[in-house]
């Protein structure tokens, strides 16, 4: 077993943590799919309202790629497609029907998966629709069907606040995690399985064999993006793929019984929730509904789908997406707050050690407010003692300003994992990693454009 | 009295908003508003949630280091003046006394410059930096008390025009403005900053003469003993640690910069590494002129390389000054060459330029023009290690 220690990043100690146990759902009324959650996907409808659907029919495809299809989570009506701003397509909604109808796949058996070859395997989870849950780095985007990948990485945890546990996700769920390895050695040269060593010694004894790798650090340590660049450094080059944990147990409930997967287990956290847990519930389903399970508090909240650092705001009326494992409620903290900068701050949170709360280790409450104002940056390096990728911050952002491209490439602008703790710890409240973010998908573009 | 505030804000706002007659002022505006009211604003995308310091916080924990330096600069300064005029040196009246001379100097230090960054701000529309509130804070401590209050004015000005607003603001200037402000207060009028009555408000009586440590190791022959002279003055060890002795308002007590000191790296806002390295710095190239001293050179390279590190402003300088962030360079390694070499210019101008016997704030000048330069050739080794990506 390979062990990478991450030196840089943070871990914010947050009230409002999950506990481990699961509630199980009922159906909700309805579904949807979140096609600008996908990244880089430019889609085309296949249906349109009043279609009627079943779980695991076609919705859209790419129109740059169209060999990748995105299903559908449940049976029943189109309800209502959503069109947000340069009509992207933010939200198909499925009314649920009393009695689903569902897709078939061909299931596969264990010695079917000796036998079959790659690309055949390939096939069956592009027409599963679950093609998309892999993913390639430097870019993020869904990983190209025509390409054979050095590396797979499986991330077991994402340790940003509030994220899904291993225990909790695989809990139950261990033989179907073990096969769902097994059919992921068979796309890629090599297979990392990845988590921290020291927290899960859950997965650590029941996965034995199956998880190689051991990632000390703080979030986002356990990013493959990190993993990818610290492994790098130590002579490991070549292409990259990622999926994450909970995405294996879909693969292997895909495979295994031929249909879509309908079920997700959801980290429900922050202090806008009464009692903070993980839920089980459909894929896709809304949010309202996910948070009713957790007693949420009445006010300012916002809920954000996929984590404080690096989630979107999923509004009260929206929905989960593929990608996203975890929903946190905190207050939008939309207020001024008295002589803010002149507090003792008992329990503020911060990365410094400027208020009292630095002598006291006890979670702090946070909310979406700034905190201050912009400012020009005052270079105090705050930013550069916390990215995991060894990058300069605030001079790749000096050298975008500048229009600097190749600078920036040079200074590891493609290995920027988009862990948002620059923009996140800036005092001087620079969106260093939205700078970047915008950056990156400029050249992704471009890299399309050429290819 | 809260929300007395509150509706005194909200009521004026809509002049400054967007269709208000006073919008141009908006800057100025919210700048006073967020004294009182951190802003309500919120973010809008990933990452959610931002760090509780920003910038006011940030300047003003920089303030607090400095105070304990400043009240004793101000005590230790009416001491002088009262001891001077033949007056009571009691505690009260000096402190008092020492008022006197400080607030004037502050008051044109803030009044003058906080008129260069508003013009600035309204005329380039962006809010107020509070960058200011420190460098209008350094600036008087580090002017000889006699200084005239006209004089004073026009060195902050130079400071903040030319030190960081052609630059673009702070963030954008090369220079310390404070340090710029002091500098061309020391160049344009060499008469009102040199010789040994200007550290004496009042002027030097022969009861007090008013030389300054670093005076006096400046002007020593060769091969005479200058710890001992500076004990004949009233000037050992000891006094310059504390910091009862002459000089520039804030810069005598090398103890309460440490104090400061003490402040700035347990709160992370100053980077430590230059302040050990310029520690480093003198100490390495006093001990070395040390090695050099023989009786013809100048006397000051047999002083003890300890004693630089009371005399004068370096305890002052390297503490305050050289740990502005935006000024100083921006990696790891180059604080540390950057905090060395300011340390080894200190001791070299002091010793070899007697003309300008302290040589702390020049150093931090010159390195404060170094620092991008430092900064460059730290990334260019960086980056060559770095892989690049496939
Ligand atoms: S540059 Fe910022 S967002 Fe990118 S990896 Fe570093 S800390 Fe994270
Ligand atoms: S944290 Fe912000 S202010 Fe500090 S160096 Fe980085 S970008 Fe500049």
């Amino acid at each position: 077993m390979k062990t990478l220690f991450i030196p840089n990043g943070h871990n914010p100690d947050l009230r409002g943590n999950p506990e481990a146990s699961i509630i199980h759902l009922p159906r909700p009324s309805s579904l949807a799919v979140v096609p600008s959650a996908f990244p880089f996907v430019k889609p085309r409808l296949q249906v349109k309202e009043g279609d009627r659907v079943s779980l695991g029919s076609p919705l859209f495809e790419d129109k740059r790629r169209p060999e990748l299809r995105f299903l559908s989570p449940g049976g029943g009506i189109i309800e209502n497609i959503i069109f947000g701003p340069r009509r992207i397509v933010t939200a198909i909604i499925i009314r649920l029907d009393e009695k689903e109808e569902r897709e078939f796949f061909q299931p596969l058996e264990n010695e079917d998966l000796e036998t079959m070859d790659r690309e055949e395997l390939m096939q069956h989870l592009v027409k599963g629709g679950l093609w998309p849950l892999f993913r390639s780095l430097p870019f993020r985007a869904i990983a190209d069907t025509k390409e054979l990948p050095d590396t797979l990485y499986v991330r077991m945890d994402s340790h940003q606040p509030f994220s899904a546990l291993p225990e909790a996700y695989l809990q139950g769920h261990l033989e179907a995690f073990r096969f769902g390895i097994r059919v992921l050695k068979k796309l890629a040269g090599q297979l990392a399985v990845y988590t921290c060593a020291e927290q899960h010694s859950f997965v650590l004894n029941e996965c034995q064999g199956v998880v190689n790798h051991t990632v000390f650090g703080r979030y986002p340590a356990q990013d493959p993006g990190v993993v990818h660049y610290h492994l790098r450094k130590k002579g490991n080059t070549g292409k990259a793929w990622f999926i994450t944990g909970e995405d294996v147990l879909l693969i292997a409930h895909l495979l295994e019984t031929g249909t879509y997967p309908g079920e997700r287990t959801y980290a429900m956290g922050g202090t806008g929730l009464a009692s903070p847990c993980h839920v089980r519930t459909r894929f896709g389903a809304p949010v309202s509904h996910l948070i009713e399970a957790c007693d949420p508090l009445e006010g300012n909240f916002r809920n954000i789908a996929g984590g404080l650092f690096r989630g979107r705001n999923a509004g009260q009326e929206g929905f989960m997406s593929m990608y996203e494992t975890s929903l946190t409620r905190i207050p939008e903290g939309k207020e001024k707050e008295y002589f803010g900068f002149m507090r003792p701050g008992l329990s503020k949170n911060s990365v410094s050690r400027t208020f009292l709360s630095a002598l006291f280790n006890r979670p702090a409450k946070v909310d979406c407010n700034t905190h201050g104002e912009e400012r020009a940056c005052i270079n105090c390096g705050t930013c550069t003692r916390l990215c995991p990728v060894e990058m300069l911050p605030q001079f790749t952002m000096k050298a975008l300003h500048a229009d600097a491209i190749e600078e920036a490439l040079a200074h590891g602008l493609l290995d920027c994992v988009q862990c948002g703790l620059c923009a996140y710890a800036c005092p001087s409240k620079i969106d260093l990693s939205g700078i970047f973010g915008s950056a990156r998908e400029k050249l992704y573009q471009e890299q399309q454009k050429g290819a | 009295m809260q929300r007395w505030i509150r509706s005194f804000f909200d009521t004026h706002r809509p002049k400054f908003e967007k269709e208000g007659r006073l919008h141009r002022y908006h800057g100025l505006f919210e700048a006073f508003e967020t004294i009182f009211f951190l802003p309500d604003s919120t973010t809008s995308q990933s990452p959610h949630i931002r760090d509780s310091l920003d910038l006011k916080r940030f300047m003003s924990i920089v303030i607090l280091a400095i105070v304990p330096v400043a009240l004793f600069g101000i005590y230790n300064t009416g001491y002088y003046a009262c001891l001077a005029a033949g007056e009571s040196t009691a505690f009260i009246p000096s402190f008092i006394q020492g008022l006197f001379i400080f607030i004037p100097l502050l008051v044109v230090s803030y009044g003058v410059g906080f008129f260069w960054e508003a013009l600035f701000a309204v005329r380039r529309g962006h809010g107020i930096s509070e960058g200011f509130l420190v460098s209008g804070l350094l600036y008087p401590l580090i002017l000889p008390p006699d200084l005239p209050l006209w004089q004073a004015a026009i060195g902050i000005s130079f400071g903040v025009v030319i030190g960081k607003e052609i630059f673009g603001g702070t963030g954008r200037n090369l220079l310390n403005p404070a340090l710029t402000a002091r500098a061309f207060v020391f160049f344009a009028y060499p008469g009102q900053m040199s010789g040994d009555a200007v550290w004496i408000s009042g002027g030097a009586t022969d009861a007090v003469s008013g030389a300054t440590a670093l005076a006096i190791s400046a002007q020593a022959e060769p091969g005479s003993q200058i710890p001992a002279m500076l004990d004949q003055a009233g000037l050992g060890l000891f006094e310059l640690f504390v910091g009862r002795t002459p000089g520039s308002i804030g810069e005598t007590s090398a103890l309460l910069c440490i104090v400061g000191a003490l402040i700035l790296i347990i709160t992370g806002v100053a980077n430590w590494r230059i302040m050990v390295g310029g520690v480093l710095g003198v100490l390495g190239t006093g001990m070395l002129l040390n090695q050099l001293a023989t009786g013809s050179f100048a006397a000051a390279m047999a002083l003890p390389a300890y004693y630089h590190l009371v005399m004068g402003g370096f305890a002052f300088g390297i503490v305050f000054m050289a740990t502005d962030p935006v000024s100083a360079p921006g990696t790891d390694a180059a604080r540390w060459l950057y905090g060395f070499l300011i340390g080894a210019l200190t001791v070299l101008i002091r010793v070899f330029n007697p003309a300008y016997p302290e040589g702390t704030m020049l150093a931090i000048l010159f390195m404060n023009l170094f620092a991008p330069l430092l900064d460059h050739f730290v990334i260019q080794i960086r980056l060559r290690k770095r892989i690049s990506h496939v």
